[in-house]
């Protein structure tokens, strides 16, 4: 496999193994296309546009379609909670320029923003929303590119950004909370509150958004991480499994998915990620 | 003929019948928003999720197109693997 090449994209640093040269700069280029389609604080992205505008029909690009068709499906897989109308309630929270720059305020957060998934309609490259919803696709948008990414590399090789990671040919992958598994195809996403997470009016904020109190959520867990056939599913089972709560590693045991849970309790584990990354041969889901 | 019919009934009748159909269309208003409510707060799809089992739901309206369903990674543990390795973070 040839050297890992860096490069920070998306307030992280994106890690990438099996590339060549012009593979690299495609895959950099990538991340920047994305990032300035989708960011909420580039005044002028795709995403900016789209929540200021001020009439309830708007066009946009056919990446951007996509990108919200696949954000409202995540939604439809997790019944919600994994909901692409919590910008506002991200900015009541405090969450309103990059990560980077965050830093403690006085002010009390607002009294949040809960979503609005219902009134939020895609059709062709049409978005229907009522006036002042903010999208927020970021659940899907960086684990996509990293999944695209990978698409990128020819043969064996791995795309790793934060918490997100895809593989083909087999990598042995790094825990955030200790530990390491090999992936040989598919993707691994760590969802938590241990990185992005701030003060406001003395209260500790993060970015995980409950959409029915519109607040950061009150789950029991601080990292959940999840093995799937894509980064993209990872990451939106992680994010689901996290705001679940207690139910989290019985909802990913139903679907047959490997989840880590920790909280300031300990690490727990549910019976699918037992039954695949602790036994001492090779098991293929 | 009909107007005349119409002009000959008392006022004290008319009014009444007035007050009913007030009275009818008040309630009426009533009923169904409180219906419209009801049935707007109990449909949001992160309720139900945090009220009932965990089972997937089909909602055709948001789900564009695919299935709802997640496929699953190949993984395994990592002891005496050669791949090569990556540390990974927190989304």
């Amino acid at each position: 496999m040839s050297s890992v090449r860096r490069f920070d994209a998306m307030g992280c640093q994106v890690v990438v193994g099996g590339a060549d040269g012009a593979q690299i700069r495609a895959i950099e280029a990538l991340f920047a296309h994305r990032e300035q389609t989708f960011s909420r604080f580039l005044p002028d992205s795709e995403l900016g546009r789209v929540n200021r505008a001020e009439v309830t029909i708007v066009a946009v690009s056919e990446l951007f379609a996509e990108t919200l068709a696949d954000a409202l499906r995540a939604a439809a897989q997790t019944r919600g909670l994994v909901d692409p109308t919590l910008g506002a309630a991200l900015e009541d929270a405090g969450y309103d320029r990059d990560f980077a720059m965050m830093r403690s305020d006085d002010r009390p957060a607002g009294g949040g923003a809960p979503g609005c998934l219902n009134e939020v309609k895609l059709r062709g490259r049409l978005v229907t929303r009522p006036t002042g919803v903010k999208l927020d696709l970021n659940a899907v948008v960086k684990a996509r590119a990293v999944d695209d990414a990978l698409r990128l590399i020819t043969g064996a090789g791995f795309v790793a950004a934060g918490g997100d990671v895809a593989a083909r040919g087999g990598a042995v992958v790094g825990l955030p909370g200790g530990g390491t598994l090999s992936l040989r195809r598919g993707g691994v996403a760590t969802s938590g509150t241990t990185r992005r997470r701030w003060r406001r009016g003395g209260q500790i904020q993060h970015h995980l958004i409950d959409p029915v109190t519109g607040r950061p959520s009150d789950s029991i867990w601080t990292l959940v991480t999840v093995a799937a056939a894509s980064c993209r599913d990872a990451d939106v089972a992680a994010k689901a499994a996290f705001l679940l709560g207690a139910e989290g590693p019985a909802w990913l045991d139903e679907r047959n998915l490997p989840g880590r849970f920790e909280s300031p309790a300990g690490v727990t584990r549910n019976r699918t990620w037992q039954a695949v990354l602790e036994l001492p041969e090779r098991v293929s889901a | 003929m009909r107007y005349l019919r119409m002009l000959a009934i008392p006022i004290s009748v008319a009014r009444r019948r007035a007050g009913l159909a007030k009275r009818t269309l008040a309630f009426g208003s009533v009923l169904a928003f409180a219906v419209t409510v009801g049935l707007a707060r109990s449909s949001h799809p992160a309720r139900a999720a945090a009220s009932a089992s965990s089972r997937p739901v089909t909602d055709s309206s948001q789900t564009q197109s695919g299935s709802s369903s997640f496929g699953q990674a190949d993984v395994g543990p990592a002891t005496g693997s050669q791949a090569p390795s990556v540390s990974t973070g927190v989304s």
